[in-house]
């Protein structure tokens, strides 16, 4: 256990994964490595990559207030990756939605949960797997292992929810390569969504040269970066570097 | 195969799109965000003073 000592002292561990707030001395470890590695600067970097993504200071400076919160939730190991990525990542991340619709859901979820003490005058723990080495947890949260039929439909709605919203994204992806006349694309879509994820696969399948799905991939993530852009009433300009 | 979900297939798609975009903005030098951010009406003084006080007050946060 002491040899883990420097070990987890380098590393910012997430409230989302500690499953709690974080207490004064993990803050004190995650405020010296932040500072460490010249946090005021790398945010300066991620907000730079956030206005890139709004085109709007205050949009840009929300987003990165929500970037800024992700990286206390989820935390940060400096061996992986440099913290001025991570906080771009993140910036990535909350901006497609992918953060902001799992935080709604985890509310939806705590809001079902804060309403059950309230109205039942219920004491329920949030339903968090209990992790191999905290089989206490268990105890904890007594309901993972028998869900409550109320839990079950409202994760079922909000898997329900996020294929629904997947599936018009990819239809509105597909109506884009249709209009520009990128049937290599096309086909990559519907194949994908098949099962057929191999490019020579794909290639030997449609009778088309591997390189033509080679080259669609460029075209491919230029056509999702409009879209995401036109979801957020941006108009993308393409990278000027 | 077994088909891909719609939400997987997208968030592929999600992540493949923003893997440039990231390592380019990443790359960038702190002098040059703070040139560029300055140009586009930033306080950048404040920005980075945000910063500092956020570490400041995770350092010195005592649980009351």
């Amino acid at each position: 256990m002491l040899l883990l000592l420097p070990l987890l002292m380098a590393v910012a561990m997430g409230t989302d994964t500690l499953g709690r707030p974080l207490t004064d001395d993990e803050k004190k470890r995650f405020g010296a490595l932040l500072r460490e590695h010249d946090y005021p600067g790398a945010r300066l970097v991620a907000l730079r990559f956030a206005y890139k993504l709004t085109r709007s200071r205050v949009r840009a400076q929300d987003l990165m207030g929500r970037a800024d919160l992700r990286l206390v939730r989820s935390g940060w190991d400096p061996r992986e990756v440099p913290l001025v990525k991570r906080l771009c990542r993140l910036v990535w991340s909350e901006w497609t939605n992918v953060g902001s619709e799992s935080e709604t859901a985890r509310k939806a979820e705590e809001g079902f949960v804060r309403e059950l003490e309230i109205t039942e005058g219920l004491k329920v723990a949030p339903p968090m797997r209990p992790r191999a080495a905290d089989e206490s947890k268990k105890a904890q949260a007594p309901e993972w292992a028998v869900p409550s039929h109320e839990h079950q439909v409202t994760v079922l709605e909000t898997a329900h929810e996020s294929r629904t919203k997947a599936s018009a994204k990819l239809e509105k992806l597909r109506a884009a390569f249709e209009k520009a006349g990128d049937e290599v694309n096309i086909l990559w879509l519907k194949l994908e969504l098949e099962g057929v994820t191999d490019l020579n696969q794909m290639a030997e399948a449609s009778g088309r040269a591997v390189t033509e799905f080679h080259a669609a991939a460029k075209r491919r993530k230029r056509a999702v970066q409009r879209l995401l852009a036109s979801e957020q009433g941006v108009e993308w300009v393409e990278e000027e570097s | 195969m077994p088909p891909r979900t719609p939400e997987a297939l997208w968030q592929r798609l999600v992540d493949e799109a923003g893997e440039d975009l990231i390592e380019q903005a990443a790359a960038v030098s702190v002098a040059q965000a703070e040139k560029d951010l300055a140009a586009a009406g930033f306080d950048v003084a404040a920005e980075r003073a945000r910063a500092v006080a956020r570490i400041a007050a995770l350092e010195s946060s005592r649980r009351r």
